[in-house]
């Protein structure tokens, strides 16, 4: 077979960058004088570390805080494994286990205590492991036991579970939501009970889509419905639509749940009506998929909608004059990134603040991203671009401060109250440890490798700390804001 | 519920059984395809696609006279795609990263795909035929296939011709030297 090619020869010529060369020529592990090392400092600013526990060195997603009684407990998902050290010993059991939920002691964040491992499934980096965590308290779901703590969360891809973590040291399984091809972020409504679980029921055509429950009493679960985009649904032929990341409700009084798909491309934010989702017709055919939407908003296809966060009413303090429509409905929007070193595959992820005022037509009206130039970011290793952003709506700084993780740039700190012009006003970047594990592009066919901190998911809690997690096995760092930070969100001066 | 999910099912499989049988009849009377010469001649063209979110990939034409039936392909890498621990394994998964909207119309499936390796590479194959207006015989085949997470997607559409006939000589081109060569530039290999 002949094969002619006219401008064939420019697909074979690699031409490494200097970075590249120095990786090529060192043996045994590049690193470039711009990768950190142990041992250096973190760098922040307007934010402070104040405690850090290593998470057993295990690779970690979504953090949630969680008062029980007079205790602070963080439950903490984590991702598989890696190809070096797939199944981690529990240095309370001496065990090797999977990676799953890390259960930690936060009432003295300057000194958590590492309480309890769930083991998770088996697997590596995106397999297995037990990514999410939500809690409810049983005193506050309608037909749950009053005694009873729950922690919903996943078990790989393949379930959710509920556990009772009343006493976090000794968790028990409670339920288990098995069958699944997939799964990821969920949300839990603790005063209604129903939940919205990011699923892959084996009869759809997409990976991850939503399993509606009623979860009111979590020992006997209910399902409700499946939900998704046309197209996704059983038995529809065609393009198939980009698959779910995650969702957030506002619960039956503002009645609506804020949906995200396509993490990193191709993102879609869709706005429904949480009553017609729930009570609405259930079989999956493409009306009855659209029947609760009431607006969606297809973002630039070079962008995704892994955290579509609902800010609510919101007034613009430049329109704080206006006589119709000072106030808006926003909400935020985090692509995530998901390629190292800002190489091929990825345009650059970053934050949305979306105007959803008139809900069947939002519209992106300001953008937040990190400078790439103020801390050469493209190659200090892993990841650089926005991932995941806190989720709490406690008063402390919902609506002031947003945190968003940016892997190898910390997590930052955003001034959102006027959402129509974000500002930067603090950023942590944790330092690596011997634990943090490498990532690696390819240069000339070679794996060249770089160790960086990877901050990967973030929450706060109802006090005023945050709560950063690693994705390259460094751990968990607590922090607290100081100097502009702390004062716009108020809290007392540290 | 499950009486009206029999129905729902029973109407969706009439309505892909009804595209198919209105161009069927078109795909028989096209009599059988021109056996391909030993020596399929592959040409690049200009990637004719407007800027997606995978950006652009490489396109290819094979004339009538070099492979029975002119051939275009339309092959792109989708970096990080790809389920590494399952690959394509499945109809869904490679409908999921198929580029439909290549097709130029609404594609039905010619009955299910079917396992394809292209050197170390597993995927999936799986043909169509576009529904067009004036019961034109365009058709289609879809290919995916997986290195890790990070999938080769390539569309051939042809003309007047049954696509699984020309299967093998889309197969041999994507394992042709060079087009692996392209491959591991491609996914940074």
């Amino acid at each position: 077979m002949k094969f002619r090619l006219e401008a064939y020869v420019e697909f074979f010529g690699l031409k490494p960058g200097i970075a590249g060369v120095i990786a090529a020529l060192l043996i045994g592990g590049p690193v470039t004088a711009q990768s950190p090392k142990i041992g250096d400092p973190p760098e922040a600013a307007n934010m402070r570390l104040v405690g850090f526990n290593d998470l057993q060195g295990r690779s970690a997603y979504q953090p949630t805080l969680h008062h029980q009684g007079d205790r602070w407990i963080a439950y903490i998902g984590h991702h598989g494994g890696t190809d070096a050290i797939a199944k981690p010993i529990n240095p309370k059991t001496g065990q090797p286990e999977f990676n799953g939920t890390s259960i930690v002691d936060v009432t003295d964040p300057a000194h958590p205590v590492y309480l309890h491992h769930i083991p998770g499934q088996e697997g590596t980096y995106e397999a297995g492991g037990a990514q999410m965590t939500r809690v409810c308290d049983g005193k506050d779901l309608p037909k749950g036991d009053p005694r009873a703590v729950y922690l919903l969360r996943t078990f790989g891809g393949a379930a959710h579970e509920i556990w009772n973590v009343a006493d976090p040291a000794n968790p028990k399984l409670v339920v288990r939501l098995e069958g699944l091809k997939d799964t990821h972020k969920s949300w839990w409504e603790c005063d209604t009970g129903i939940a919205f679980l990011v699923s892959g029921v084996p009869s759809w055509r997409i990976r991850r889509m939503t399993e509606v429950y009623d979860l009111s009493d979590p020992a006997k679960p209910a399902k409700i419905r499946e939900f998704g985009l046309p197209g996704q649904e059983p038995g529809s032929t065609g393009r198939v639509p980009t698959e779910l990341h995650g969702m957030i409700s506002t619960g039956p009084a503002s009645n609506r749940v804020y949906f995200g798909y396509g993490t990193n491309k191709g993102g879609i934010l869709q706005i429904v009506d949480r009553g017609k989702l729930i009570s609405g017709p259930k079989e999956p055919t493409p009306d009855n998929l659209r029947a609760p939407v009431i607006g969606e908003m297809e973002m630039s296809p070079l962008n995704g909608a892994h955290t579509t966060y609902p800010l609510g009413k919101m007034t613009i303090p430049n329109f704080s004059s206006d006589k119709f429509a000072s106030q808006r409905n926003m909400v935020m929007i985090v692509d995530e990134s998901l390629v190292n070193e800002c190489q091929v595959g990825e345009a650059r992820q970053m934050v949305w603040f979306v105007d959803a005022t008139v809900e069947t037509k939002p519209m992106v009206v300001a953008s937040y991203s990190v400078s790439e130039a103020s801390g050469n970011f493209c190659e200090r290793g892993g990841r650089f671009g926005s991932h995941s952003s806190d989720e709490s709506m406690a008063p402390v700084f919902f609506r002031k401060l947003a945190f968003v993780t940016w892997f190898n740039a910390g997590v930052r700190a955003i001034d959102i109250r006027d959402p129509y012009h974000p500002k930067e006003v603090g950023y942590f970047i944790p330092a690596i440890t011997a634990a943090t594990d490498k990532r690696c592009i390819k240069v000339n066919g070679q794996d060249a490798c770089k160790v960086a901190i990877q901050s990967n998911n973030v929450e706060t809690d109802d006090r005023g700390y945050i709560y950063v997690v690693d994705r390259a096995n460094t751990g968990l760092h607590i922090l607290e804001v100081t100097g502009p930070a702390r004062e716009i969100a108020g809290l007392p001066a540290n | 519920m499950r009486r009206t999910a029999t129905i729902a099912a029973a109407f969706g499989v009439g309505g892909v059984l009804a595209l198919a049988l209105y161009f069927v009849p078109e795909l028989q009377r096209a009599g059988p395809v021109t056996v391909a010469p030993h020596h399929p001649l592959w040409i690049e063209t200009k990637w004719p696609f407007l800027m997606d979110q995978w950006g652009e990939g490489k396109a290819f034409q094979c004339k009538a006279v070099d492979c029975g039936v002119e051939l275009n392909l339309y092959i792109r890498p989708k970096i990080g795609f790809c389920s590494s621990s399952t690959g394509v394994a499945d109809d869904n998964e490679l409908e999921r990263l198929s580029d439909f909207d290549f097709m130029n119309g609404p594609g039905v499936a010619l009955g299910e795909g079917h396992e394809i390796n292209v050197a170390w590479m597993k995927g999936r194959l799986r043909t169509y035929v576009i529904a067009g207006p004036n019961r034109s015989r365009a058709s289609a085949i879809s290919i995916a296939y997986n290195n890790n997470s990070d999938a080769l997607v390539a569309t051939v559409i042809l003309n007047d011709a049954r696509p699984n006939a020309v299967e093998p000589v889309v197969i041999e081109f994507l394992n042709e030297k060079a087009m692996l060569r392209w491959v591991t530039v491609a996914l940074g290999l």
